[in-house]
C-alpha cells in the first residue's frame, strides 16, 4: 500500500512539475470553524527545489493518462511513459497530511484527459470537494478547467477552489493547431471567460451580502509556453496584456519550452531551455503588472523581440534617452518608477521621505537602489547630469549582462 | 519622559536580563540617573572587563510601561511594531541603535520624527525590522511539523532572530485544531498552543534528538515516518535536472535552516 502511492506520486509530481504556476497568494480564505487551515492572502514558499522554483503547494495531476496528443506534452498519449490514476481518498489524505505538518499550503490539482472532459471535470470536483465538505479543509485549493468540460461542472469547482487555471500553452491561433490539432483557442478561452463573469457576479454579492459564498477568491492564471512555437515576444506579451486587462487574471505564467519530445518535427530544435528569455518576459510582465508600463511600450512594431542582453527597463530608457536624466527630488512616482535601478519598493521611500529633506547618493544606496544602474538617469546634487554627457550605446555596453553571466544567471533578479 | 532634563555624561554600561521589558526598564534608567550609555548589553553576551563597572538594571514592569506608553503616544502602530520586531533581531549592537532612535523621538518637538525615513536612526529601525518580518514569513513556510502519538505536532526550529513568539499568530489560526508545539533550540524556548489555550515554554525533559530534533521512534505517530518519506519523494520528483540553479536555491533556502527540513536531509 505505502510502496504503491508513493510509487504514484513520483510518477504524478514528475508529470505536473512542468506547470509552472506556484502562486498561493491572494485569497485570504477564513477559517471554517472546527476545520483546519486558512489561505494565507500573502502566499507563502514552503521549500525551493534545486532550480529554485518556491514549492508552496502539492502540485500533482489526477491522472497522467491522456486521450490527447499534444506535441509540447510529456503526457501525450503516443509517449511510452509510465502512467499512473490516484484515488480521491489517496489524494484528500496526501493533501491533508503534508498540510498538517506544515509542508504545503494546499493542493494544485491538475489533469490528463480522462474518458472526456467532463468525466475529468468531475474527477477534479472530487477531490475539492472531499477536502472542503468533508475534512473541512481551509487551506488553499488550485484547481485547472479542463477545455471542453461543462459550463455546470467547471462553476461547480469554481465553488470550492481558490484558484482556477486554464493553460493556453501555445500563444498563437495557428501554432497552438499545429501542435495540438485537438484543441483550439475558443475552447480554452470559453472556460476563462464563463469564470471572469462568475468571479465578478460573486464579488458584487460578498460586497453586498457577507456570508454570500466565495468563487474562485484568488482568482484566474495561466501559463503559456515559450520556445514551442515560432511565436515572438511581442505577440506573447500582447496576448498577456489582454489576459490582465479583458480576463482579469491574476497571473500569466512563462515557461520555456523543455524539449521533452525531441522526436517531435513540428518542434524547434533546442537544446537548452530558453531560461533567459523566460527571464525577460516576466520582467516585462513585471513592469506591466506593477511599474505602469503599457504592452507596447516594451515591445511594438520597431522592436518585437525583448533584448536578452539587457532587461526591459533599461532598454526602454535607452530607447527614450530624452525623458531623462529626472530629478528624484521632484519627478512623479510614476517616472522614478522608470529609472532602472530603481524598484518599486525604493520608488515609494523615495517619495515618501523627500518631503523630511533632500535625497541624497547615500539616501539611495540604503533604500537598495542599484546606483550602478540608476546613476546613468537621475541628477541629484552631487551627480552631474549623465545622459547629456554619456551615450546610450555608452551605457548599454557597460550594463549588459556579460557573457558567462548569460549561461547561469539568477533566475528570479527582477531589476 | 519630555520634562525630564536630558542626560549629560555618557560613560555607562548597562546590563539588563535580555528582555523586551528590561531593555526598556534600561531606558527608564538612564533618563532616571542621567547617565547616557555607551553601551546596553544583555547578561548573556555581558564579558566583564576591568575598568568598567556596569550598571545592572533590575527590570521594572512600571518603569518598561512608562517608556513604552511614551513611544506609543508618540508614534503610530507602524512604528511600534517595527520598534519590537527591530528589537526581536538581537543584532549586534540593536540596543544603542534604539536608544538612539528614542532619544530623537523624545526629543522631537515637531511631532513628526517617527515619520522621517532620511534620519540614520529612523532607517536602521526600519532596516533592522524588516529583517525581523522577513524571515518570519520565512519561517512560515519553513517549520515542519511532526506527529506524536498522542497527537501533538512538534517543531524545533532555529531563527536567527528572536521570532518563536511572533510566529505563533499564524500557527494558531491555521492549527486552530490540533495541538503544537514550535521550539527554538537554540534560545531554548518555545510555544505551546493548545486550544484556546497558548503559552511561551521551556521544556525540562528533552524528548528530541539533540542533532536533528527529530522526537524518538516511539513516541511518534504510526504514519509519521510514510508522510516524512513521501514529502521528501515529491520534493526530489518535482526537481527539473534542467532548470539546475543552486546559487538561486541557496540565497532562497540558505543552509543554515536545512536542519529541520526532511526534504533537505
Ligand atoms: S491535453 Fe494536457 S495532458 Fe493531455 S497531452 Fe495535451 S497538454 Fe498533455
Amino acid at each position: 500500500m505505502d510502496e504503491k502511492i508513493m510509487h504514484k506520486l513520483r510518477i504524478l509530481a514528475d508529470s505536473a512539475k512542468y506547470d509552472v504556476s506556484c502562486s498561493s497568494s491572494g485569497s485570504g480564505r477564513a477559517r471554517a470553524s472546527g476545520g483546519l487551515g486558512d489561505a494565507a492572502p500573502l502566499g507563502c514558499c514552503h521549500t525551493f527545489t534545486e532550480d529554485g522554483r518556491c514549492v508552496s503547494l502539492l502540485k500533482v495531476l489526477l491522472t497522467n493518462v491522456c486521450i490527447y496528443d499534444c506535441a509540447y506534452c510529456i503526457n501525450r498519449r503516443s509517449n511510452d511513459i509510465p502512467r499512473a490514476t490516484m484515488k480521491v481518498t489517496e489524494l484528500v489524505d496526501l493533501t491533508m497530511n503534508f498540510y498538517r505538518r506544515n509542508y504545503i499550503e494546499g493542493l494544485f490539482l491538475s489533469s490528463g484527459v480522462i474518458r472526456n472532459p467532463d468525466y475529468t471535470m468531475e474527477a477534479l470536483l472530487r477531490v475539492a470537494k472531499a477536502l472542503r465538505t468533508e475534512n473541512r479543509f481551509g487551506g488553499y485549493i488550485h484547481l485547472k478547467a479542463i477545455p471542453g468540460a461543462s459550463r455546470e461542472l467547471v462553476h461547480e469547482a469554481g465553488l470550492y477552489a481558490d484558484r482556477m487555471s486554464v493553460n493556453i500553452e501555445i500563444p498563437s491561433e495557428n501554432n497552438l493547431a499545429l501542435l495540438a490539432p485537438e484543441k483550439n483557442f475558443t475552447g480554452v478561452l470559453q472556460p476563462m471567460n464563463q469564470l471572469k463573469v462568475s468571479i465578478e457576479e460573486y464579488r458584487d454579492a460578498r460586497k453586498k451580502i457577507k456570508k454570500a459564498p466565495l468563487f474562485v477568491p484568488a482568482g484566474q492564471s495561466t501559463q503559456l509556453i515559450v520556445g514551442a512555437s515560432p511565436d515572438n515576444d511581442r505577440q506573447i506579451l500582447t496576448l498577456a496584456s489582454g489576459f490582465y486587462n479583458e480576463q482579469n487574471l491574476k497571473r500569466v505564467y512563462y515557461s520555456g519550452f523543455i524539449p521533452v519530445n525531441a522526436y517531435d518535427q513540428r518542434l524547434p530544435a533546442l537544446r537548452k531551455a530558453p531560461l533567459l528569455r523566460e527571464h525577460r518576459l516576466y520582467q516585462a510582465d513585471w513592469l506591466m503588472r506593477f511599474y505602469e508600463f503599457k504592452c507596447d511600450e516594451i515591445v511594438n512594431d520597431q522592436h518585437p523581440q525583448l533584448d536578452t542582453d539587457i532587461d526591459p527597463k533599461l532598454a526602454y530608457a535607452l530607447r527614450h534617452p530624452y525623458l531623462f536624466p529626472i530629478d528624484l527630488n521632484t519627478a512623479d512616482y510614476e517616472m522614478i518608477l522608470r529609472v532602472p535601478g530603481i524598484g518599486v519598493q525604493s520608488a515609494k521611500l523615495i517619495v515618501y521621505s523627500r518631503r523630511f529633506g533632500h535625497i541624497t547618493l547615500a539616501h539611495l544606496k540604503r533604500m537598495r537602489v542599484a546606483l550602478n544602474r540608476a546613476k546613468y538617469f537621475i541628477t541629484t546634487r552631487e551627480l552631474p547630469a549623465q545622459l547629456t554627457s554619456l551615450q546610450p550605446s555608452l551605457i548599454r555596453r557597460k550594463l549588459q549582462l556579460p557573457p558567462e553571466q548569460q549561461q547561469q544567471y539568477i533566475q528570479l533578479t527582477l531589476f | 519622559m519630555t520634562s525630564e532634563p536630558q542626560p549629560v555624561k555618557s560613560d555607562a554600561i548597562y546590563v539588563y536580563d535580555g528582555t523586551f521589558d528590561g531593555f526598556l526598564t534600561v531606558i527608564f534608567d538612564i533618563y532616571a540617573l542621567k547617565r547616557k550609555p555607551v553601551q546596553i548589553v544583555s547578561e548573556r553576551l555581558w564579558q566583564p572587563g576591568f575598568f568598567e563597572t556596569p550598571i545592572h538594571t533590575i527590570t521594572v514592569a512600571v518603569k518598561s510601561e512608562r517608556v513604552w506608553n511614551s513611544v506609543v503616544t508618540r508614534s503610530n502602530t507602524q512604528v511600534t511594531r517595527m520598534f519590537y520586531l527591530a528589537f526581536a533581531s538581537e543584532l549586534t549592537g540593536v540596543e544603542m541603535t534604539l536608544y538612539g532612535y528614542l532619544e530623537k523621538l523624545f526629543a522631537d518637538t515637531t511631532g513628526a520624527y517617527y515619520k522621517n525615513m532620511l534620519d540614520d536612526h529612523s532607517f536602521e529601525l526600519y532596516r533592522m525590522s524588516r529583517k525581523v518580518s522577513h524571515e518570519i514569513r520565512r519561517f512560515h513556510g519553513f517549520v515542519r511539523f511532526q506527529e506524536t502519538s498522542d497527537g501533538l505536532f512538534f517543531a524545533a526550529i532555529e531563527p536567527d532572530h528572536d521570532i518563536v513568539s511572533l510566529l505563533a499568530p499564524h500557527f494558531a489560526r491555521r492549527f486552530g485544531n490540533q495541538p503544537w508545539v514550535i521550539y527554538d533550540r537554540r534560545r531554548d524556548k518555545g510555544i505551546f498552543y493548545k486550544k484556546p489555550e497558548i503559552h511561551e515554554i521551556t521544556l525540562t525533559d528533552k524528548q528530541f534528538d539533540a542533532i536533528t530534533g527529530n522526537i524518538p521512534h516511539n513516541l511518534k505517530s504510526e504514519e509519521e515516518d510514510l508522510y516524512r518519506s513521501l514529502w521528501k519523494a515529491y520534493y526530489k520528483a518535482i526537481n527539473i535536472p534542467e532548470r539546475k540553479n543552486t546559487r538561486l536555491m541557496l540565497r532562497l533556502l540558505p543552509r543554515r535552516y536545512w536542519k529541520y527540513l526532511p526534504e533537505k536531509q
